[in-house]
């Protein structure tokens, strides 16, 4: 849109707007309605409904506001007997085969028909001949259903489904009034993205099968959250009646979400009223996990931890926060390892994630939408971080930027972009020669096999077209972060100007708070080194303390060393590590070695099963405080409902804990406020906390050699991929009924190649095993996969995929069929 | 022709090779998904799912866009289609003359509904929109051919006579009563 201004007049209103608005908005900034149905700000013009019509002073005929461009020196009216005509027209035309069904539909009370009807339409209907009958309460897809007969054919989701989630599988089927809104024959409506029809339907046509006949929309208490599903943090508006949250909905944040929502925050809230839910704390006795009391699961939890340093010290016990934590929580939860039970063994990382934000080449989430490149590394944003595909999908369709994506795992994208597939470990060696030839090396690093100098070079080419460069990365491998890294600088180095802004998409939502707060060792609040005496007076005097745990165990540390035997006591909060640990077996062998693990969760995990004392924590529903996003923006939330049963927040049970241990701390969100100040860290609504330094990465060490992949097949074997899939997995999505419906199956994906080498067919029952590891699931053919290598999605409780302790070479067999007794 | 209602066509069905040459002459015309739906159809005498997703496939784009295109146009059929296509025409003036009595005399004598086909295979019954021979009111179409003046009565001597030719084999010259030439 030109910076250029014109003039408009509507209803003797005089506005000035940038040339090329439309006439509805121009009229909206003047405080003049003009009623719509298929129009939406974040689609584009399409004209079909006729709603807003307005007369334009010059033009013969009715304009409708929705597809006008304003004009300098348009006047406009909105509000004459014609307009009002036509309005009443459209409306009676609308109504003509509309179910007048609103006592029992969703959308009462917040239907833009039913409420623009009551303004413009007309008292009573002249249509005396019987309604076309469609088809009713159709399932279209995993979560929505659609009434055709509701529909008034403004083609918003199909718009939708075309212009901003790029799917294109909703269509319009048939013509003339037998249209409807359908999917190909036979397709399901399945995507990641699917909900946010129902936030768009002007009408009662697309409902939420989970939300369907809840409740009406008057009756339900309103609270606006952030979402805690991923690391985007959505803004999301909860709606509860009765106290059960029956609906989340987007509040359109344009840092974030961009007012969409991915179906896993918009459907997955089932759990919060489980009835799985952990409502009372539960000690080991005699071998069995028993309900005890809060005083006495906290007396016991205490008095150990006590024993456990009085005898071996500090360093003998461990806490390792999991990622769900809001900044005061993880705040105190650093601050009750550091200070009341002395151990610098703190950890946020639960899923082999090492960082979550790097403070070199920062990057903002909104940069995705101006980016015209993208360099994807090792990273499936559509699973990890749904929103940021949006975002990225439309950069590649309506922006023409480019992509190019480089790993061992590769998304899918509709339009034409570069990909470099690698076998796990190899991508650090690819981007090293990228690093070489951006700085302008003649000879090439040794590349690993099947990738040809040539596209590096090509590459290079690419990337020095790009003005603004968006880079994300999973932040799994620290030699792919240095190399990255390198490559970064190597870019930047050269000549022209670009900007590269840089994201790292982790698995744990709340990682980069966490990682700021503390909960990372060696690292206090703000990433300060512990090793620092200015930061370590300052933390003395405000916890007052007379000597600071130096730099402890990361999670990989105190799991080897628990499984030694070297560390007694683990404290772990929202950590399913049974599950999420990329080695499965170090963890069972860690919590069966540890003396005493405490496991403070939601659920009853796989985790909680194997400790010693289990506390209930409440669900997200129920904290306040803040919360930091992926690229570090932090936004405050307050408590939106109280948590059923006997479970507490993650803030109240350390409160407690610490006050158990005998310790006088003020552990409210405000107390933790003045504690931050004291320490000059600035976190507040909107704040951008910085990303982590580099060093994290850990020493730059030279990468592994070309060609080297950590693991090497032998014949008839395959590279297992760990990969990230939206629906596996999570410490709450085994629990919640709405997601059953879309839960990953056990499948491990083959490319179509090797599934056809290996004599297998789509569908196969395969066990896929390396030494005493074995997992049995069912194969899939999918044409991203690497050859010669299979992926398997993280997390999966029937088959975790952890039990390979990562990256492995595995044997792939045909299951037989098995007979159950 | 695909006799079978349930349109099972095997991916290494030959008219397949047939359809996919067309396919890659047109394929980088823009717009040239109703001719190869055209050709499609000349192929498999209808449009099942198992070829809309091929078409799709072949062609690049969503199947929801060629599931589009065909239910918008009457010309293509969903499903298998008999050997003479029966066209009922429901313009005005055709209505105003009864096309619906001739109609339900179609439905009975063959026991099939508009859009279906009878289980001989012989006959496809359908409704459709003016087809220009207005003033031989009710008209309707059997296979390329019209009928004109059609009155209930007449409907099973029209039918007899395409059952005789299918047994026959031969098309014989046009003797029914009320035949006309089409234009």
């Amino acid at each position: 849109m030109s910076q250029e201004l014109v003039t408009v007049t509507i209803d003797g209103r005089t506005v000035q707007v940038p040339k090329g608005t439309l006439l509805v908005e121009a009229a909206k900034q003047v405080g003049i309605h003009i009623p719509v149905f298929c129009y939406h700000p974040k689609l584009d013009p399409a004209g079909l409904c006729r709603m807003c019509l307005v007369q334009v002073e010059k033009m013969p005929k009715p304009v409708t506001a929705c597809t006008t461009p304003v004009t300098d020196g348009m006047v406009v009216h909105t509000q004459t007997q014609l307009v009002s005509d036509l309005r009443k027209g459209v409306l009676e035309f609308l109504l003509l085969n509309h179910p007048l069904d609103c006592p029992v539909c969703d959308k009462g009370g917040e239907c833009d028909l039913q409420d623009l009807t009551f303004a413009y339409g007309a008292g009573t209907s002249r249509l005396v001949d019987p309604k076309e009958h469609k088809p009713k309460a159709v399932d279209l897809g995993p979560f929505i259903v659609l009434d055709e007969e509701r529909c008034i054919l403004c083609r918003r989701c199909v718009r939708y489904d075309h212009e901003v989630a790029c799917e294109t599988q909703l269509v319009v089927e048939e013509r003339g009034h037998h249209n409807l809104i359908a999917t190909a024959k036979g397709q399901p409506y399945e995507h990641h993205f699917t909900g946010n029809v129902i936030d768009l339907c002007p009408v009662g046509a697309l409902t939420s099968e989970l939300y369907r006949f809840k409740a009406r929309p008057w009756d339900l208490v309103k609270v606006p959250a952030i979402c805690t599903g991923c690391s985007v943090g959505c803004s999301v508006e909860l709606h509860f009646r009765h106290g059960r949250l029956l609906r989340v909905i987007p509040r359109d944040n344009p840092a974030t979400d961009g007012g969409w929502l991915c179906d896993r925050g918009r459907f997955q809230y089932q759990y919060v009223q489980s009835e799985e839910r952990l409502t009372q704390p539960l000690v080991r006795r005699n071998g069995e996990l028993v309900p005890v009391s809060w005083s006495e699961a906290l007396d016991e939890v205490a008095r150990r931890f006590r024993a456990i340093r009085e005898q071996h010290g500090g360093e003998a016990l461990g806490v390792i926060g999991g990622g769900r934590l809001t900044l005061e929580e993880a705040y105190l939860l650093q601050k009750l390892a550091r200070a009341a039970l002395g151990t610098g063994n703190v950890d946020h990382r639960v899923s082999g994630q090492v960082v979550a934000g790097l403070s070199q080449f920062p990057g903002r989430i909104a940069d995705l939408s101006e980016a015209d490149t993208y360099l994807l590394v090792d990273c499936l944003p559509l699973e990890t971080a749904p929103v940021l595909d949006i975002r990225i999908r439309r950069g590649l369709e309506r922006r023409r930027a480019r992509l190019v994506a480089i790993g061992s795992v590769l998304p899918r994208y509709r339009v034409r972009h570069g990909r470099i597939g690698v076998r796990p470990g190899e991508t650090a060696a690819v981007l090293r020669a990228l690093a070489a030839a951006l700085a302008g090396a003649k000879e090439l690093p040794a590349l690993p096999a099947g990738v040809d100098p040539e596209t590096i070079r090509e590459l290079v080419a690419l990337l020095d077209k790009g003005q603004k460069i968006a880079v994300l990365w999973d932040g799994r491998d620290p030699a792919t972060g240095r190399t990255l890294l390198e490559a970064l600088r190597a870019l930047q180095g050269r000549p022209g100007s670009r900007s590269i802004h840089l994201l790292i998409p982790g698995e744990q939502p709340m990682s980069r708070g966490a990682a700021y707060m503390g909960l990372l060792p060696g690292y206090l609040p703000g990433y300060k080194p512990v090793t620092l005496a200015q930061v370590q007076e300052t933390l003395r005097r405000l916890w007052g303390l007379r000597q600071l745990p130096g730099k402890g165990l990361d999670t990989a540390g105190m799991l080897a060393a628990a499984a030694e035997g070297r560390l007694k006591g683990l404290y772990l909060v929202g950590a399913n590590l049974a599950l999420t640990w990329p080695d499965g077996d170090l963890v069972r062998k860690a919590l069966a070695q540890a003396e005493f693990v405490v496991v403070q969760d939601l659920f009853l995990t796989e985790t909680a099963r194997m400790a010693d004392v289990v506390l209930p924590a409440a669900p997200f529903t129920a904290k306040a405080g803040h919360y930091a996003n992926l690229d570090g923006l932090v936004q405050a939330v307050a408590q939106p409902a109280q948590s059923p049963g006997g479970a507490q927040t993650d803030l109240a049970i350390f409160g407690a804990l610490a006050r158990t241990l005998g310790l006088e701390w003020k552990t409210g969100v405000g107390e933790i406020a003045r504690e931050w100040q004291a320490l000059g860290l600035k976190v507040a609504e909107g704040a951008l906390l910085p990303g982590a330094p580099a060093d994290l990465l850990g020493p730059a060490a030279e990468p592994a050699a070309a060609g080297t992949a950590t693991v090497r097949a032998q014949d008839g074997e395959l590279i297992l991929v760990p990969v990230d899939r939206l629906y596996a997995g999570g410490g709450t999505l085994a629990f919640d009924p709405g997601m059953a419906r879309v839960a990953n199956r056990p499948e491990a994906y083959f490319h179509p190649e090797d599934l056809r080498r290996l004599g297998l067919a789509e569908g196969d029952p395969v066990t896929l095993s390396a030494g005493e590891a074995a997992v049995d699931l069912v194969a899939r053919a999918a044409a991203e996969v690497i050859p010669g290598t299979v992926q398997v999605p993280r997390g999966l409780p029937q088959a975790p995929v952890n039990r390979f302790g990562g990256a492995a070479a595995v044997r792939v067999t045909r299951r037989v069929a098995e007979v159950k007794a | 022709m695909a006799a079978c209602g349930c349109g099972g066509i095997q991916p290494d069905d030959p008219r397949f090779r047939e359809l996919d040459a067309f396919i890659d002459a047109h394929r980088h015309v823009r717009g040239s998904l109703i001719g190869v739906l055209h050709r499609a159809q000349e192929l498999f005498g209808f449009l099942p799912e198992e070829v809309q997703q091929h078409v799709a496939q072949r062609l690049g784009i969503p199947p929801s866009q060629v599931y589009g295109v065909v239910t918008f146009y009457n010309y293509f059929n969903l499903r298998p289609t008999g050997r003479y296509t029966i066209r009922v025409c429901m313009g005005t003036a055709c209505y105003v003359r009864g096309a619906d009595k001739v109609l339900q005399a179609i439905q009975s004598e063959l026991k099939i509904q508009p859009g279906e086909m009878t289980s001989d295979g012989l006959f496809s019954l359908e409704v459709c929109r003016c087809i220009g021979c207005c003033g031989l009111a009710p008209a309707i179409m059997v296979g390329e051919e019209v009928f004109g003046n059609m009155t209930d009565a007449k409907v099973p001597e029209v039918l007899a006579r395409f059952r005789q030719q299918a047994q026959g084999g031969e098309p014989e010259p046009a003797v029914a009563a009320g035949k006309e030439g089409a234009r």
